[in-house]
């Protein structure tokens, strides 16, 4: 049946049960996200413009720049998602002030599921869907890329050397990136963990 | 275990691995393939050939293997085509021989072989031709019947697969002397390496011979090799990993056999993991093929290649034969003899077919071996070799007892992957192999697979190109010393076929090609080797000719008199070798084979009890039963009543949502509709239409404009991607100059709509009192920011889909499931009632709205009596081309409503408008029906359709006819629109 399919966020752990898990997962929620996209020769000013308001300059390249509470993700030439806690000022007026005529701005907050990956077997885990170099040599904290995990487009991002990733996927997919992920960490081990309100 | 020395080999002899073979009980050894055991077991009849159901055995001791093909594993596990020497043996292993009835030792379609003139090339084409009608019903079960291998499985495979990525520097393909040397010199620089092999254990032909590298075993220098390697951070080392294919851009394929030496995986692992390893650079060291030689029933069990017999005495610990003959054009054949000698086997004669002068020198070195220069005509024996003929350059003929045959032929390169980007090989006439030539950006090729064939060859070659590998990724390092080896020598002198043969000499084991077949097929025009492959099969099926095609290529340059260079070579592809369906799919089968897209109600909907149906990726639903209704229909009926009577809630999520943004916004959508959209006013929706470059109707939709600069643009479900697919190729390709932004929101908005008379009532309980929605403030295609009660935004359109009062209310996605919810529980004293898309397409066919079924493709605007919508004041994609005459032609099929004239009769999607009175045939032809509903309104079926001069024959009754069910009934033409044809209803 239909519902049966409908695999549901849930945490505990899920494949392997012995030892430490291989793979630890947490949604990160209560996050505020707009597309950000300069207008045509605006982006050193969009930048400049970021950059005194939030005290981060979006990136010009595939990498995440971090302000006081707001942090600006690299998703193409002159194209960001800026990321940011929920609060209840409108985060896309709030971004629309500071950038003016120089980005169009569009709230995307409801658009998609925020996932964090940690643990010793993520890479393995992550390299069974997505296509790029995660090696440290190639791929570092606060490298971005912008590509698909499992056929689905995403947004992954390293946060930290250990190495944890963030991983942004549009939520009417997200059900078939996470049957894929638990599929792909069962060998190892999951843990899921409860969602948790997103921190920087 | 009669057969096992007693002494050394790779194996463990402390761990038993019983094991069944055609049901009988065996055991062998961990370390063991099933071929070595089965030898050790002296099993030597293995299976039956695929035309004459000869006896066959095993032939050689790798992936080449064309004879020993067993189904391993049973049930839903049972595995076809596996070659026994692949095979790593375990515990619990069941393998079955196959293509043989009733039994392996007795096979009735034996006699096959008796009628073998029969039996010749091209002998499919030449038996079964005629009658034609014989091809389908007769001849083609037969043929299936007694040809073809093994037999799949026909449950569902139980077992779990997986698809992964990895990157490096080098990827070295083989691991024996010249793909570890070469592993070991790139990952001294530093170099990321990957280091990959097909077999379970690596160290290739270190593992097989008695040689020594500085001193020591080979297999030693090897394990210390595999040891460094091991203990470098980034190195990966894949055992049972077969590298299967070369693509672009430094892509390999390769194929993982993960838990394919256990019974059944472990829970949670998969069975295979197909891998695409990415590299910069490429280290081939795939080794070489022993060829056979072409004798009389050189297909006899018992009848092995020479290094295959080296492998087994020394990998293995098994002697294949206890009284062996040696046949060989070359000197490696003579080391086969002295390793048979040294396990304690005994050799009756080595026979060489080049020079005596050559034979006599090499000779010295046996002193205790009959060394015979001449041929083996032919072998003798019933399910196993027994004897050999032999004849010496002096033309005396000897009969020698023997029960192994071991034969070389020299060694072929194994440099599949070299072609599979196009390039062919080159034949090198001075050591009569072919040798790579161009190849694949990034590859090197070293040792016996760049016809290096020597141990010394394949370590210094190894070395160097690890060490170039590496250099062109930006690592330096520097050649080790080289070690010392055994000296050898790869000498040979070709001997393609015997001069005098005994019986079939074949080329081709697994097709069961013989030299005759060869002849025949050249004498009858089949001269190109491309041709040569298909007529005779050589080089077919699941060995794809590893141990025949270069034989096949030299006879065939033979007969034509011809040199081998000039007779070319047939393309290798991947995969090398056989790879399983479910290894290629991984995590995507059954309902991951593609990603499903769920609706922001799809939980709630699904605790309703809703049936959903697939709508391009998404799973959306078609009706919400009640208790008591069993069918679709009795749910639909009452959806739309509810929706034409109280109100109606449906998620209408799916439709694209693109939010277009920027000075020049209004220019760019202007550009894309084919409507005006000039005049629209901040705060109002508009109908659009889109066309293609091609003047045809690409899709409709609504543009909303929020603010001055900022339109909302809603596409229909199934082309939102090529809407924002075709919105990106403008902007970027044609009209670059203009300052727009626009991304999709599809997913930001949970978008649901509130359809039915007492749409407004509900409304006004879930949004802020504050809110207006009378007609005055909210009229019909107003759009807005409105707050709901517990003052969360969300936007509001007044657009109907159904012809009724209706909205759509749009929430952030994550808010979508909680919307819903209150929505549902707001009206039920309102009499509200969830409808999917069933309801959803009879309530837009009683309004004449199109869809899918009529944008189809090939409607224009003016078929769908939008004509008048064109604007003629502006410019539009689709405009020029959309003026052609043939596309405003009145008499195009048009859209029109059709209704039955009997009110009890049935109508059907897709069938065809006829003439009352006119032949039912496609001259009498005009148009179709496109959508067809029964209106629980109209209490009757009704219909779009697409009919000449459509609009002008309002009233005309026109006969409506499936020709391929067997049904028509007459329908009288009508407006389109069924409901409410002045749009009271929705204004209201």
């Amino acid at each position: 049946m239909a519902d049966a399919l409908h695999f549901t966020y849930s945490p505990g752990r899920l494949g392997r049960r012995e030892g430490a898990p291989g793979l630890v997962l947490q949604e990160l929620t209560q996050f505020a996200l707009a597309s950000v996209i300069a207008r045509k020769g605006q982006a050193a000013q969009a930048v400049g413009a970021a950059q005194r308001a939030f005290g981060a300059s979006p990136p010009t390249t595939p990498t995440i720049a971090a302000g006081s509470d707001i942090a600006f993700v690299w998703s193409g030439p002159g194209h960001w998602l800026a990321l940011g806690p929920q609060s209840t000022e409108s985060f896309e007026a709030r971004l629309g002030t500071v950038f003016g005529t120089h980005a169009s701005v569009f709230d995307q907050s409801g658009s998609r599921v925020l996932l964090e990956l940690r643990g010793p077997r993520v890479r393995d885990v992550l390299a069974k869907g997505v296509s790029i170099d995660l090696h440290p040599r190639a791929f570092r904290t606060g490298d971005v890329a912008v590509t698909t995990a499992s056929h689905l487009a995403v947004h992954l991002w390293q946060v930290a050397d250990e190495p944890v990733y963030r991983l942004l996927v549009v939520r009417t997919w997200f059900d078939s990136l996470w049957r894929w992920l638990a599929a792909s960490a069962a060998e190892y081990g999951c843990e899921v963990m409860a969602p948790t309100p997103y921190t920087l | 275990m009669s057969s096992r020395i007693a002494q050394g080999g790779a194996i463990n002899r402390q761990q038993v691995c019983r094991f069944t073979f055609d049901g009988a009980g065996y055991s062998g050894y961990a370390g063991d393939s099933l071929a070595s055991a089965l030898l050790a077991n002296d099993i030597r009849l293995v299976g039956r050939s695929f035309k004459y159901h000869r006896p066959r055995g095993i032939l050689s001791a790798g992936s080449e293997e064309p004879n020993a093909l067993v189904e391993l594993r049973s049930g839903a596990r049972r595995e076809p085509n596996t070659r026994a020497t692949d095979i790593e043996l375990y515990d619990g292993l069941e393998a079955t021989s196959q293509n043989r009835w009733p039994s392996l030792k007795f096979d009735v379609q034996a006699i096959n072989g008796l009628f073998s003139p029969l039996f010749v090339a091209g002998f499919y084409y030449k038996t079964f031709m005629w009658p034609a009608s014989f091809w389908e019903k007769v001849y083609e079960p037969l043929i299936r019947r007694a040809a073809g291998l093994g037999r799949a499985a026909l449950e569902a495979d139980p077992d779990h697969y997986e698809k992964s990525w990895a990157h490096c520097d080098v990827l070295v393909i083989g691991a024996g002397p010249a793909g570890l040397a070469a592993a070991l010199t790139a990952a001294r620089t530093g170099a990321r390496v990957i280091l990959a092999d097909e077999n379970f254990v690596l160290g290739g032909r270190c593992l097989a011979e008695r040689r020594t590298i500085d001193g020591q075993p080979a297999a030693d220098w090897a394990a210390q090799a595999i040891a460094e390697l091991r203990s470098m951070p980034d190195v990966r080392l894949f055992p049972r990993t077969t590298v299967f294919g070369v693509f672009d851009d430094g892509v390999y394929g390769a194929v993982e056999r993960v838990n394919d030496h256990l019974p059944v995986p472990p829970e949670f692992q998969p069975r295979q993991r197909v891998w695409r390893f990415i590299a910069k650079q490429a280290v081939l060291a795939s080794g070489a093929i022993e060829r056979p030689l072409v004798f009389g029933n050189n297909d006899l069990p018992g009848v092995m290649l020479a290094g295959a017999v080296r492998t087994y005495l020394n990998r293995y610990a098994v002697l294949p034969g206890r009284r062996a003959v040696v046949f060989t054009d070359n000197d490696d054949g003579w080391t086969t003899a002295a390793d048979l000698v040294a396990a304690g086997g005994q050799v009756a004669a080595i026979v060489d077919s080049r020079e005596p002068v050559i034979v006599s020198e090499l000779a010295r070195r046996f002193p205790d071996i009959q060394a015979i220069a001449g041929e083996v005509n032919g072998a003798r024996g019933g399910r196993h070799v027994e004897s050999v003929e032999v004849t010496s350059r002096t033309g005396t003929s000897h009969r020698i007892d023997c029960n192994l045959v071991a034969m070389s032929g020299g060694w072929s390169p194994t440099l599949h992957l070299t072609s599979h980007k196009g390039n062919r090989p080159r034949w090198d006439e001075e050591r009569s192999i072919f040798v790579p030539d161009m190849l694949p950006t990034g590859m090197r090729v070293a040792g016996a697979a760049n016809g290096d064939m020597t141990l010394g060859e394949a370590l210094v070659t190894g070395f160097r190109q690890g060490l170039t590998a590496a250099a062109s990724c930006g690592f330096s390092g520097s050649m080790p010393a080289l070690p010392r080896v055994t000296e050898e020598s790869a000498r040979r002198v070709p001997l393609w076929r015997v001069r005098q043969a005994l019986g079939k000499c074949f080329v081709d084991f697994q097709n069961d090609v013989t030299t005759d077949d060869v002849e025949l097929a050249e004498h009858e025009g089949y001269r190109s080797i491309e041709h040569l492959k298909r007529y005779t099969t050589l080089g077919m099926a699941t060995d794809q000719g590893k141990t025949s095609g270069v034989t096949g290529i030299a006879l065939l340059a033979q007969r034509r008199s011809i040199p081998v260079a000039a007779t070319g070579t047939t393309t290798f592809r991947p995969p090398y070798t056989p790879v399983a369906m479910g290894a290629l799919a991984g995590h995507h089968r059954g309902m991951d084979f593609r990603p499903t897209r769920y609706a922001p109600s799809h939980r709630w909907a699904s605790e309703l009890g809703a049936s959903f149906t697939e709508s391009g990726p998404w799973l959306r639903a078609q009706w919400f039963p009640r208790a008591g209704e069993t069918d679709w229909f009795e749910p639909t009926c009452r959806e739309v009543k509810a929706v034409r009577s109280t109100v109606g809630l449906c998620d209408v999520s799916t439709l694209g949502k693109i939010d277009v943004q920027g000075p020049d916004a209004l220019k760019f959508i202007e550009r894309l509709y084919a409507n005006n959209f000039a005049t629209l006013a901040v705060g109002r929706t508009r109908y659009g239409i889109m066309l293609r470059e091609d003047g045809f109707m690409f899709d409709d939709g609504t543009a909303a404009r929020l603010a001055e600069n900022r339109y909302l643009i809603t596409t229909t479900t199934a082309h939102a991607v090529q809407v924002y697919q075709h919105m990106h190729l403008c902007h970027q390709t044609l009209w670059p100059e203009l300052d727009v932004q626009f991304v999709s929101v599809t997913d930001q908005w949970a978008q649901f709509a509130v359809a039915g008379p007492r749409s407004r009532a509900l409304l006004q309980r879930v949004l802020d009192p504050r809110c207006d929605l009378s007609n005055e403030a909210f009229p019909f295609m107003a759009c807005g920011e409105v707050a709901l009660r517990n003052g969360e935004p969300a936007r509001l359109f007044r657009i109907s889909f159904s012809g009724e009062l209706a909205y759509e209310i749009a929430v952030p996605g994550h808010r979508g499931d909680a919307l819903i919810r209150t929505l549902h529980d707001a009206g039920q004293d309102l009499g509200v009632v969830p409808y999917g898309l069933e309801a959803l397409n009879v309530l837009r066919v009683e309004k004449g709205h199109v869809v899918g079924s009529e944008l189809n493709g090939q409607t224009t605007a003016h078929d769908l009596g939008f004509g008048r919508m064109l604007s003629t004041q502006k410019d539009f994609i689709g405009s020029v081309l959309g003026r052609r005459a043939n596309l405003i032609d009145p008499a195009r099929p048009r859209l029109v409503g059709i209704k039955t004239v009997d009110r009890n009769a049935k109508l059907a999607g897709g069938m065809h408008f006829i003439p009352q009175h006119a032949q039912r045939s496609i001259e009498h032809d005009q148009g179709h029906v496109t959508s067809v509903c029964y209106s629980p309104i109209l209490e009757q079926w009704i219909g779009l359709g697409l009919l000449t001069n459509g609009p002008d024959r309002h009233g005309e009754k026109v006969m409506v006819v499936d020709p391929l069910r067997g049904a028509e009934t007459l329908v009288e033409i009508c407006s389109p629109v069924f409901i409410d044809p002045e749009g009271a209803r929705l204004r209201g």
